[in-house]
């Protein structure tokens, strides 16, 4: 192992953190780690506490995270390493979902204990201007683009098949080089077509799920709390498309690689410099709007002993939504920024599961044919 | 238009979403003409029963403020639609007279009643 693969183990492990440590700040101001509260007990002391606390896990889950894969890096057989690299993201994953659980616990008894929930109004809003009249993402004509790039990559693998080299490269490690090969064939050139399908119906489907969720509005501030909404919802729809583009693009690259026309090296760069880039725009994104647009400065809050909309009942562990009266197929997020979909809607679940299974078939396929 | 529903208060649900978009149609934050949201979206929105919506708009069409189309679109009536009748007049006697009732009841004054009334009246 060398430099390349400390630096990308690095980079996805403090990207991780990164993306997960700021969830507890980026979220609504009447939503603690999942839990409805009183805007105004946003900054009360014991609240702050938990959300310092949680913190400072997240950060040392993340280095502890990082030490271990950096160090059992260099002494299992670099076959293994991807594998142990996966491994090691999942369990952080699930290290983060399970503080979050645990807090979730946490404020749950707290809002009972300080009698939150009692006598405070419990108010839910809808904007119709946002249902009939006004729009709330990017144009989906922008999408033709995707079929652009998309008609170019098999235009290229089409046209230039007889200069393709005989065994193609399928595979990649953390530091750049080619660890799998497949034989010259229709299917293993057009491989990169297929990714793009893929990446581009997921984009397509982020884009249209952030279209779809209905606006979780602030009972206090209807007014303000649209427009931070619409600021929201627009921003990250032009995300959406742009994340895809990248990844399209990136593919249509490896499409030239394949052919020839890149280096293996310059592919490495340019695929890096794509994902850091959407990474920080997320990042950046989620930072500056906030979940909803809640981080987004329109006008002035009044507060007001009013919880939005009390549905912690439907919220398992703050994260699951089962809500059957609800006919929403996609639910804004409790924790995080986005959307999620309501389990009691068996199309949403449908969708989402079959989501998942796409990717799962197209990459066990893909390893036992090419 | 904004709508706003108590789930705290003991107002039903449906009566809120009417009295709201009934507010909505006098202060004009929807014009004659002008479509209300679907049953699906509104309840979305709102997270409440699909029936809940249905039900209010079944109202709504039944006092005449809405017309519900043939694609289940629900459309604002003009004015004349709505104009009161006869039947409603009786209709809110009945129901001022309880509140009447409780109001001198409790020994409200009826100069305050009036006046609450008037208030009420001239804030629209």
């Amino acid at each position: 192992m060398n430099i390349m693969s400390d630096i990308m183990i690095c980079f996805a492990f403090v990207s991780l953190t990164v993306c997960f440590s700021i969830l507890p700040f980026v979220g609504r101001k009447n939503l603690a780690f999942g839990i409805s509260i009183p805007k105004s007990e946003y900054n009360n002391e014991k609240i702050k506490r938990i959300r310092r606390e949680s913190l400072y896990t997240f950060l040392a889950i993340g280095i502890t995270a990082l030490l271990i894969t950096i160090f059992a890096f260099r002494t299992v057989p670099e076959a293994k390493a991807i594998g142990l690299f996966t491994i090691m993201v999942l369990a952080q994953c699930f290290a983060y979902m399970s503080v979050f659980v645990l807090k979730n616990k946490k404020v749950k008894q707290l809002k009972k204990d300080l009698e939150w929930g009692k006598d405070a109004k419990n108010i839910t809003v809808a904007d119709t201007n946002f249902l009939t009249k006004e729009k709330i993402a990017c144009s989906p004509k922008w999408f033709w683009i995707y079929g652009l790039v998309l008609i170019l990559t098999i235009f290229l693998g089409l046209y230039f098949y007889d200069i393709i080299p005989a065994k193609i490269p399928m595979q990649m490690n953390l530091n750049g080089d080619y660890t799998r090969f497949a034989d010259k064939s229709m299917i293993s050139v057009m491989y990169p077509v297929f990714t793009q399908l893929f990446l581009g119906a997921l984009f397509i489907f982020v884009y249209y799920m952030f279209k779809r969720t209905p606006l979780v509005i602030d009972a206090e501030n209807p007014t303000e709390s649209s427009k931070q909404n619409a600021v929201f919802r627009y921003r990250w729809s032009v995300f959406s498309f742009l994340g895809g583009l990248i990844m399209l693009v990136i593919f249509m690259m490896i499409m030239l690689g394949t052919i020839g026309f890149l280096s293996m090296v310059s592919i490495f760069y340019i695929s890096m410099a794509g994902v850091v880039l959407i990474v920080a725009a997320a990042i950046a994104l989620s930072i500056t709007t906030g979940q909803s647009g809640s981080r987004v400065k329109i006008g002035k809050t009044k507060e007001e002993k009013t919880i939005n909309r009390e549905d912690d009942k439907y919220w398992k562990a703050g994260l699951i939504y089962f809500n059957r009266e609800d006919p929403a197929f996609f639910v804004e997020k409790r924790f995080g920024i986005g959307t999620t979909i309501n389990f009691a809607r068996p199309k949403a679940v449908i969708i989402f599961l079959s989501v998942i299974a796409i990717a799962i078939i197209a990459s066990v396929l893909s390893s036992i044919f090419l | 238009m904004i709508i706003k529903i108590d789930m705290s208060k003991d107002t039903a649900i449906y009566k809120q979403i009417y009295d709201e978009i009934v507010k909505g149609i006098l202060v004009r934050d929807v014009e004659t003409n002008e479509s209300l949201p679907s049953v699906r979206n509104m309840a979305a929105s709102l997270s409440v029963n699909m029936h809940t919506v249905s039900k209010a708009y079944a109202k709504l069409k039944h006092e005449g403020f809405i017309s519900l189309q043939r694609n289940n679109r629900a459309t604002i009536n003009d004015k004349e639609s709505y104009a009161y009748s006869e039947e409603y007049v009786m209709a809110i006697s009945d129901e001022l007279e309880k509140i009447v009732i409780e109001a001198k009841c409790r020994g409200l004054k009826e100069k305050d009643l009036t006046e609450i009334i008037i208030k009420n009246y001239k804030k629209y």
